[in-house]
Parts: structure tokens; sequence; C-alpha cells
């Protein structure tokens, strides 16, 4: 049976969404000016973007811990390649050694059928020296930070070129995974891998490819971010792999796989968006910011069990209502 | 896509003629494979570097290398329990690591072993919480982790303003040499992995822990229930977290935030490295300590033979995924039902 409760998560995810979105116009004064929306919109739509690409991985059942390697990484390769070579150069390779990171998350996780969160603690840890083996240690500066400007001037108000790049990805990337059939094979892989390899759908492929999704979809926002501030540094970016997991989780998708939609992880993004958003406008530390994600995280975590079983059992009897009435028209 | 690639275990059990073969096989499979091949390769390594590497075979690299592996090694020998119960990793690890070395230096004036039992006390107390939330709760081990990091880095940092606290003490207990030579972190080191070692071969908690990670539901028909097991692999693995921390600012007789932010993942790495199966159930806590020490000892090599940190990260990674890949296929056909 479908279970419903992780499809009705969507929306509390969404309501909570709102809700945090109402309480912070309400208490905060000036909240909706378009400066403050416009900085809104510029980091939910990085979060939104990595946050999917995690998402996808999840509901396949696997894990990704690279993307917190990978981010930094497509940041620095853009920076130091565009350089010498030009912008649309140094993108390309960025996204093409993040697009290899994947295939070699996807295919050993497949291959060999060990925890995607094995290999990728490998690869987070590869990647990782690659950015100070690509920087030599140093954080790296690109003189021509007017492409950078661009980037981040406003259109339309509330956008940018380099929101707006995130919002139409991750929108392609919600249209691949509900209206195709490869989004359908990636539910069934995280629901029964073994059944859906019986059933003769591709799950090498559809294995490869969603990894190679989140490693891109996490170049394409460390690449822009690395432009926007013309610099980047090496290191691993493990606060933002945080805010990523929790957008996920909060957005409905199980770690067991199989569960959830992305419509709800864009949701779990913009309510951590807006929650840094509005905290960080009254003065609250960073890591008060980090503590609350914390705590969301785990609340959800502790809810999500018992919420479940009493939706599922409701849900039951219900169905044995339905069964009963039918038993006795016919 | 072949059909033995279909079905693996349809493949290992084709043909009643292999009946005879099949036992022998498989009893002396985990012997030859994974963790003994790692301590093999350990030492193997070690004798090669003494003879080729110049500067490797001398009392103070030997030295500087165990004191380099020996808390990565506590931390790690403390996350083996969680792997091995079936739960995976501790991403809080780093956090618990920073977290103690700061209560540790901020209540030195009480003394060293006062300062050094209470952050023993905070590592455990992280431990309960976290054990009770994925033992009896049930929640996911990675996240239910990444949240509780989340939560102590948070706590800390708003606690010390983000500021280095250094400790009105005297530390000097812990940085003396046993016998004149061995450091006391190398001592504690191998007796932590000692005495984890025989606490999971010999006693009944860490049969206990072994059998639920191997198979949760066989075990719980057993009427072996899961979550104590769970809470004291948890547990463990806090305490010697805020050991490795305690020790980490009695060097320096100080702690900050960012100290020991990389022994998360080195204690991962030490882990896989050492061939204990992430799927849980397989390998024991010496071969994390053995882990520790490869990485190190590759680490030291790579040093010695002019490779920067940088270059060792990228061996650190192919390292990790070799392994995973290894101790992944060797137990694959044991563990096929479970994929």
């Amino acid at each position: 049976m479908v279970n419903t409760y992780w499809n009705v998560r969507t929306w509390i995810a969404l309501g909570a969404a709102l809700l945090a979105l109402i309480v912070a116009i309400a208490v905060t004064p000036g909240y909706t000016n378009p400066g403050n929306i416009f900085a809104l919109v510029q980091s939910f739509s990085t979060l939104a973007l990595v946050a999917g690409g995690l998402a996808v991985v999840m509901i396949a059942g696997e894990f990704d811990l690279s993307i917190a390697g990978v981010m930094p990484l497509a940041g620095l390769i853009t920076v130091k390649v565009g350089q010498s070579a030009g912008i649309a150069v140094g993108i390309i390779v960025a996204l093409i050694v993040a697009a290899s990171v994947g295939v070699l998350n996807g295919y050993l996780t497949w291959r060999f059928a060990v925890p995607s969160l094995a290999v990728t603690v490998g690869t987070l840890v590869m990647t990782t020296g690659l950015g100070y083996w690509v920087t030599g240690g140093d954080v790296v500066t690109m003189p021509n930070y007017q492409f950078g400007l661009w980037l981040d001037s406003p259109v339309g108000g509330i956008f940018s070129p380099r929101s707006l790049v995130a919002l139409v990805l991750i929108a392609a990337v919600m249209l691949v995974m509900s209206r195709t059939w490869f989004g359908m094979t990636v539910r069934a892989v995280g629901s029964d891998i073994n059944r859906a390899r019986f059933s003769g759908l591709p799950t090498g492929r559809a294995m490869v490819t969603v990894f190679i999704m989140s490693a891109v979809l996490a170049g394409v926002a460390g690449s822009l971010q690395a432009l926007s501030l013309a610099a980047g540094q090496p290191g691993s970016n493990l606060n933002f792999l945080l805010q990523t997991v929790t957008a996920a989780i909060i957005g409905g998708v199980a770690l067991s796989g199989g569960k959830g939609r992305l419509s709800g992880v864009v949701a779990g993004a913009l309510l951590l968006a807006v929650l840094g958003n509005a905290m960080s406008y009254h003065g609250a530390p960073t890591a008060a910011v980090q503590l609350v994600s914390g705590v969301i995280l785990l609340a959800i975590l502790l809810l999500d069990v018992p919420l479940d079983r009493l939706v599922g059992r409701a849900l039951e009897q219900v169905s044995t209502k339905i069964e009963k009435v039918h038993h006795a028209t016919t | 896509m072949t059909s033995s690639q279909l079905n693996p275990a349809k493949a290992a059990s084709v043909g009643p003629a292999k009946v005879d073969s099949r036992p022998r096989v498989r009893v002396s499979m985990p012997n030859l494979t994974g963790p003994a091949v790692i301590v093999a390769f350990t030492v193997l390594l070690f004798v090669l570097a003494s003879l080729f590497v110049s500067g490797f075979a001398t009392a103070n690299n030997l030295r500087a290398l165990f004191l380099s592996v020996s808390l990565v090694g506590i931390a790690a020998v403390g996350m083996s329990m969680i792997t091995i119960v079936g739960r995976m990793f501790s991403l809080s690890l780093s956090a618990v690591v920073a977290t103690s070395a700061i209560i540790f230096a901020g209540t030195l004036h009480l003394g060293p072993w006062t300062a050094m039992g209470l952050s023993l006390v905070f590592g455990a107390l992280t431990g309960v919480v976290q054990g009770v939330l994925v033992g009896v709760a049930k929640t996911n081990p990675i996240v239910t982790t990444i949240a509780a990091a989340a939560i102590i880095l948070g706590v800390a940092q708003l606690v010390t303003g983000g500021l280095n606290v250094i400790g009105q003490g005297d530390s000097s207990v812990f940085a003396s040499m046993i016998f004149g030579a061995i450091p006391l972190e190398v001592v504690i080191f191998v007796a932590v992995a000692g005495l984890s070692a025989v606490l999971h071969r010999y006693t009944t908690i860490g049969r206990g822990i072994t059998l639920i990670g191997l198979n949760e539901r066989a075990s719980a028909v057993a009427g072996l229930r899961a979550w104590p097991r769970v809470l004291s692999a948890f547990v463990i693995s806090g305490t010697l977290a805020a050991l490795a921390g305690a020790l980490l600012a009695s060097e320096s007789g100080q702690g900050n935030l960012t100290l020991g932010a990389s022994y998360g993942f080195d204690a991962i790495i030490a882990v896989v490295v050492g061939g204990i199966s992430v799927k849980g159930g397989r390998g024991n806590p010496m071969n994390a300590a053995v882990g520790a020490l490869l990485v190190g000892l590759l680490a030291n090599m790579l040093v010695l033979m002019g490779l920067s940190y940088e270059d060792q990260l990228i061996f650190q990674g192919i390292l990790v995924l070799i392994a995973v890949v290894v101790t992944g296929a060797t137990t694959k056909s044991a563990a096929a039902g479970k994929r």
C-alpha cells in the first residue's frame, strides 16, 4: 500500500514554510523590502538546488556526503580554470569533474552493493584533497569580478541571474522526477532495488544517474557561488551539507528511500532560508541558526515514526471499514 | 547484465555437487579477506618502510607516528562499535571531541583528573542521548548524529563565543612518558584498543553487539533486544571520543571548536580502511585501531617521501574507496540478502 503519510509530509513542509514566512513578516518590520527578499531568494535558491540533488539520491535509497567536497571543488576549478581559459570553460571543466565524481559514487555503490555513505566518505575526502591540490592550499581569487557582479545583479527586483539559473534547474529536476519514467525508476530503486532489478528496470543506470545529478547540481551551486564571490577556498562545506540534509528531511524524503517529493524539499529549503534570514535579520549569531536547524532536524526525526504509524493505523481502519461496507452491499 | 549479476544468491547456490566444497570456502574466506588482509598489508608496509624509506625507522619518527595515530585511533575504536552494531557511523564525533576538549580546558583548574572525568561524563552523556534516539526511538543514525553535531557545536559556540578556552592548571600528567620512552597517549590507545577487542570478543554485551549488527531480525527472534546494545555502543563511542578530545586538549592546555575537527572523518576512514564492514557485524575494534595505524603509517611515509598534505588527502580518499570496495566485495555473498 502506498503510504499516504509521506505524501502528507510534503504539504506539512509547505505549510510550515509558509507559516514561518508569515511569522517572519509579522514580527520583523521591513522584512518584505525588496533588498531582504532578494537576499532570501539568493540563499533559498542555492539551498534548494543542492538539497534537490541530494533528495534525488535519497529517494533512490542512497546518500551523498561528497557534495560537501564537490561544491567547494567545483568553485575552485571554476575560478582557477576560468582565470586562464575563460569563465565558460571553467564552468564546463568544473561540471565535468563534478559529474565524474558522481559516476564514481554511483558505479561503486551499485556494482559492489556497498553503502553509498561509505563510498561518498571516500570521495568526500578525495575531493577535499583535490581542492587543496588544485589551489596549493591557498584561497584563489579571480581578478575578473565583472561576471560575478552581473550574476548577482537584480533581475525583476527580487531575482538575480544566479538565483534564476538555480530555480530553473530545480524546476527541471522536479519535472524529471515527477513526470518521466526515470523518476519512476528512481522511486522503484529506492523502494526495493531487488524488485526493481527483477522487473527489468535499469537499476545501474538509475543509480549512476542520481549520483551524477546530485554531484552536478552541487557543482553548479559551488561554481556560481565562487563566481559571485570571485574567490574559492579549499576545504569541505559540512555546514551546508547539514542544511541540505535538513531541507530534504523536512521536505519528507525518507532515508530508507522511495518516499518523498521534490516540492517538499523545496518547501524545506524555503523554511530553512526564511529561518536563517529572519534570525540573522534579528542579529542572531550563525551558531544559533545552526542550533535551530539541528533542533528542527531532531524534532522531525522523532516525530516521523509515531506520526507514520498513527496515519498508517488510521488509514487501515478506514480501509477495513470501507471493505466491510463493500462486503455488506455485495 | 548477466544472469549471475541479476541474482548473486542464485548463482552461489547452483549445483548440489558443490556442497562439500562450500563449507570450507565459507570458513576460510573471512580469515583470508577483509581485516586479515589489512593487517598483513600494514605489517608489510611497515617492513617496507623500515627498509626503504630513509628516516622512517628512527625512534623519534616511530614515536611521532604512534603519537599522531593514537588519538584518532582511540576515537576510531569507539566509532567501530557503532559500525559493528549496524548503525553506520557517528557524524557527531568531531563535535564531541572539540567540545570535550573545551570542557577539559575549562575545568582544568579543578585538577587534571577531575577535568578528564568531567569530559568523559560529557562524552558518555552525548552517547546516551544519541543512543536512546537511535536505539529506542529508532531514528536514522546518520541524520541523528548530524543533528546532534549541529546542536552540540551550536551550544558550544554560543557558550564560548567561538573563542579559545585556555586552561588554568597543569595537565602534564597526561604528557608523561612510560618507561621514559613511550608516551602515555600511546599506552592509553593500546589499552583502549585491547580492552575493546576483549569486550567485543569475550563478553556477552560484545557478542550481542556483533549479532545485532549481523542480523537484527534474527537476534530479535532469539530474544535479544537491540536498543540496550545500540545504546552501549553509542556510550562507548561518545566516551572514547571525549577521551581523545581531553587528551588532545591536555597537549596544549587549551580547547577550541576547531580542535580535532578532522577526527570525525579520520575515524570513519580508519574504521573503513581497517576492513570493518559498514553493513555491521563484521570486524572488531582492533581492526579500527589497525586502520588508524595504516592511515597514519601511509601519511608518515608519504611525508618522508616528500608529499604534501593535499596529496595525502587524495591518497586517503582512494584508500577508503579501495577498502570499501574490497570489504564490500568479500562480504557481498553473505550480505546479499540485505541489499
